[in-house]
């Protein structure tokens, strides 16, 4: 047994010497919009903290060493994720005295703080949203006991969701989990989040059984679908007949936070959620009409693109800086304001049609509009800190009526059931909405769909009819313009290689020309030259001549 | 005699009433302040009726800040309109804020003053907005047990007026003088709204996040409740020392020059006044004053009383502390 504690003391050295790059955690001021933290602070703050985390740590781990009963206690807490079966074994001895334990380990805990806040303290007072108290991984890790994910709290839930732990299956797509799922029948059929199925679906049944799975059913306002499973004798889950659980009152999802129960209460009352406003990821400015002096004129006439945003639709449909929008489907725009109206008109993933001028040429742009919340910059920072120890759906807006809470869920863990005190199924979790926020569709929305998808007239197929259609009609336009292509890309060269030619016999009849001109202009120069010289021969004899005449009148006279 | 049982019963019956009733107020209070995990299904449903409770008590004092742009979360914490919040949701004193009440209510504040290196700020409503407000006590949070649970408040993501409040319930984690960690998860919006004990006192300020959804970080109320004078005298607890402009070489303690533009100018004091009084304290002849002046370790923003002697008369003068690095040196 001693042999076994060293080891496991060696272990827990080990763990945290690989937490050492984790250590730098990144703590974020959670205002909106505030003005963020220098980078170079951040770095600062990061570094130290890094050094002083290795200093500590070393300390502790001499201290574990030499005491080896307060190390294996420790490190049943520390080693948690790490190592399940020797958990279990410390879990085991604990149980007798956990109580008293826990208190003595408090009071340790207290005062292994009370040094670091003095070291801390004294240093670095002035540095603000200082990161380095908080990210002591080991530390956290430590106490995590006191949360709601440890094991030990979580554990007073298993007696109600006994009776679900058997209905909640997991759902894969091609492998990866993709989400959870609720059984409804015992023949097979299958609840669960439609958005996240992708791929070849199986579901692992609580007996660990795999079994192919087909999609016979889809709601798109409530994004839940209807699986079915060659299965029988299955676990259904029972329904809650009580209104959706309100604001306080104790909510857990089985299988959500690692396999284990995902424990929460309601955040806010149930509520419609509205769906997030779509966006194409363009600046823009109104364009005028000019009157004949190139002024602008009063009258707007579109809208022109200053900027397009990295990775948002416009930039998917190439649209370019400059193009002017002059309509969108079978709205002329004439302004920014317009254009705004115009795109509120429509969902999230619809898809639309812009009339654009890109130069003097008209042309029709087709994108897909997106969510602000999946892809602005703008909201960066927002979305960094709800993707902070949580992975938001894709899908998590735009519901008839959801209870939120605060259990931790992820993407993957959505489309299980999730239950009250009582035990049975209150909702759906349809959506991990953010860092604080799950949604849940109450039972009373559920089971109205649940009747209308048994119908089988809402098959992913039929439902996703017009959308399917669409894209086809498009892609065929698409497939049509890339099988005309290559056709007038023969019939261009034939027109610019007779073009060329053309202009190369131009070319050098003019250079011929150009030739002669050169000749003329010579000729010209000779002759100039021999006039001018004719010119001053000219002047000089008519000179002579007035002199020989004026010396011949003056002798006629006999002046002379 | 069938009275006198009856009596009898019925004094054994409501005795017993009492008692039971005292075990299970016991009990509670076991489970809400202690820090120990609950053990059973019962003792959750006794701490979810609390919950719920304890959500409709604490949501009319807690507020949304806006201050321009951006905005965050507030509590009140006195009928008169005094607001903690946290010091990155405000920036400086002395600027304006909208206040939105959970019932829609609008009224305008101003910003007192902030510690940046703990994140704690104040505002107070105006006067002319309203007399009194829902509010909360403020709690203790050197009394808070590693366990306890606690209740999270504020508007995570904005402002949503048809979503209203998000209620947030955990435990508390580590616990340090200047600063909390709850597993009650936050999100931009959040900051500045209360963390309340189950009493629904306010023992903590929402900050700011770690990776992990269990770091979550809170500023605790002790903060506010030790520098509250000072805060709401609009200081700035962790600013550059502040700066009078007074010169005084020797210990006759006349002013010998006042420093252009600075707070004391500003206040009117001038060269050649004998300064008897500073900040209340008596200074004696031949007392040196610098050392009175370095134990009030005055900060930008705070006000100070002095009376000078000038002429042979007293004059008292009200001056505010200057930011030290605003003030240019007499040449």
């Amino acid at each position: 047994m001693n042999h076994f504690k060293i080891n496991l003391s060696l272990i827990l050295a080990i763990c945290l010497a690989f937490c050492f790059p984790l250590t730098s955690v990144t703590t974020s001021v959670i205002a909106q919009e505030a003005p963020a933290k220098s980078k170079k602070q951040e770095k600062e703050s990061d570094d130290d903290q890094e050094s002083e985390d290795k200093k500590s740590e070393k300390k502790k781990s001499t201290k574990k060493k030499s005491s080896k009963k307060k190390s294996t206690k420790d490190s049943s807490d520390d080693d948690k994720e790490k190592s399940d079966d020797k958990e279990k074994k410390d879990d085991k001895k604990k149980s007798d005295d956990k109580k008293s334990n826990d208190k003595k380990k408090s009071d340790k805990d207290d005062k292994d703080k009370e040094d670091e806040k003095d070291k801390a303290g004294n240093r670095g007072n002035s540095r603000l949203f200082n990161s380095r108290l908080f990210g002591r991984n080991n530390n956290s890790r430590r106490i995590s006991s006191y949360s709601k994910k440890s094991k030990n709290f979580v554990s007073v839930f298993d007696e109600v969701v006994a009776s679900v732990k058997d209905s909640t299956i997991t759902i894969y797509g091609d492998r990866k989990q993709v989400a959870l799922g609720t059984i409804i029948d015992a023949d097979g059929l299958i609840l669960t989040k439609a958005s996240q199925l992708d791929g070849n679906l199986t579901c692992k049944l609580a007996n660990g059984e795999r079994i192919k799975a087909k999609v016979i059913g889809i709601d798109p306002e409530t994004d839940l679908a209807l699986l079915k499973i060659d299965a029988e004798d299955l676990t259904p889950v029972i329904w809650s007949e009580e209104d959706a659980p309100v604001t306080g009152r104790w909510v857990a999802s089985p299988k959500a936070e690692r396999k284990n129960t995902a424990v929460g209460v309601v955040s806010v009352d149930a509520r419609a959620i509205p769906p997030s406003r779509p966006f194409i990821g363009i600046r823009m400015i109104t364009v005028f009409e000019k009157n004949d002096d190139g002024e602008d004129t009063n009258v707007s006439i579109g809208v022109r693109i200053t900027t397009i945003e990295d990775k948002s639709p416009a930039d998917t449909a190439d649209l370019w800086v400059n193009d002017t929008i002059i309509q969108l489907d079978d709205t002329p725009i004439k302004n920014i304001r317009e254009l705004l109206k115009a795109i509120g008109q429509y969902d999230v993933h619809d898809r639309i049609t812009l009339k654009v001028l890109r130069g003097e040429k008209e042309m029709d742009i087709k994108l897909t509009l997106a969510s602000r919340e999946q892809t602005s910059s703008d909201n960066r920072r927002t979305n960094m800190q709800n993707s902070m120890g949580s992975e938001p759906s894709r899908r998590r807006k735009n519901f008839p009526e959801c209870f939120q809470h605060d259990s931790m869920l992820t993407a993957t863990t959505c489309g299980g059931p999730i239950v009250d005190l009582s035990g049975k199924v209150v909702g759906i979790n349809i959506a991990r909405g953010g860092r604080v926020s799950s949604l849940s569709l109450p039972t009373a929305i559920v089971l109205p769909v649940i009747t209308k998808m048994k119908k089988g007239d809402m098959a992913p197929e039929i439902v996703n009819k017009d959308r399917i259609k669409a894209i086809d009609l498009e892609l065929s336009e698409i497939q049509k313009l890339l099988g005309d292509l290559p056709n007038r890309k023969i019939v261009l060269e034939r027109k610019y290689n007779v073009e060329r030619a053309r202009a190369q016999e131009l070319n050098r009849t003019m250079s011929d020309l150009k030739r002669r001109i050169a000749a003329i202009e010579e000729k010209s120069k000779k002759y100039k030259l021999d006039l001018d010289i004719a010119r001053k021969q000219l002047n000089s004899k008519s000179k002579i001549r007035e002199q020989l005449e004026s010396d011949r009148r003056k002798l006629i006279n006999g002046s002379r | 005699m069938p009275k006198v049982i009856r009596f009898i019963a019925c004094m054994v019956f409501l005795l017993t009433c009492g008692l039971l009733n005292q075990t299970s107020n016991a009990q509670i209070d076991e489970i809400l302040f202690s820090g120990e995990a609950p053990t059973d299904v019962d003792e959750l449903l006794l701490l979810e009726k609390h919950f719920a409770e304890l959500a409709e008590k604490v949501k009319p004092a807690t507020v949304n800040i806006q201050m321009g742009g951006s905005q965050g979360s507030g509590v009140v914490v006195s009928s008169d309109g005094y607001i903690l919040t946290a010091a990155h949701v405000i920036g400086p004193p002395n600027r304006e804020a909208i206040i939105t009440f959970p019932n829609g209510d609008r009224v305008r504040a101003k910003t007192l003053g902030v510690s940046n290196s703990v994140d704690s700020g104040m505002l107070k409503i105006k006067e002319d907005q309203g007399e009194s407000f829902p509010y909360l006590d403020l709690g203790l949070s050197s009394d808070l047990k590693l366990g306890q649970w606690v209740m999270a408040v504020g508007h995570p993501g904005g402002k949503d007026q048809a979503r209203g409040l998000v209620v947030r319930v955990g435990r508390i984690i580590t616990k340090q003088n200047r600063v909390l960690k709850t597993d009650c998860t936050l999100v931009g919006g959040d900051s500045g709204g209360p963390l309340l004990d189950m009493r629904g006192d306010v023992i903590g300020i929402h900050s700011r996040i770690g990776q992990d959804l269990t770091e979550n970080l809170h500023v605790p109320v002790d903060q506010y409740s030790e520098n509250w004078d000072r805060m709401a005298k609009a200081v700035i607890l962790d600013g550059r020392p502040g700066k009078l402009g007074i010169d005084i070489v020797d210990e006759t303690n006349e002013v010998k020059g006042v420093t252009e533009k600075s707070a004391a100018e500003k206040a009117g004091i001038k060269k050649g006044d004998v300064i008897i009084k500073f900040g209340g304290k008596k200074i004696e002849d031949k007392e040196d004053i610098s050392s009175t002046v370095k134990s009030l370790d005055l900060r930008p923003n705070e006000k100070i009383t002095i009376v000078v002697l000038r002429d042979g008369e007293e004059e008292k003068i009200q001056l505010t502390v200057a930011n030290g690095g605003s003030t240019r040196r007499r040449r």
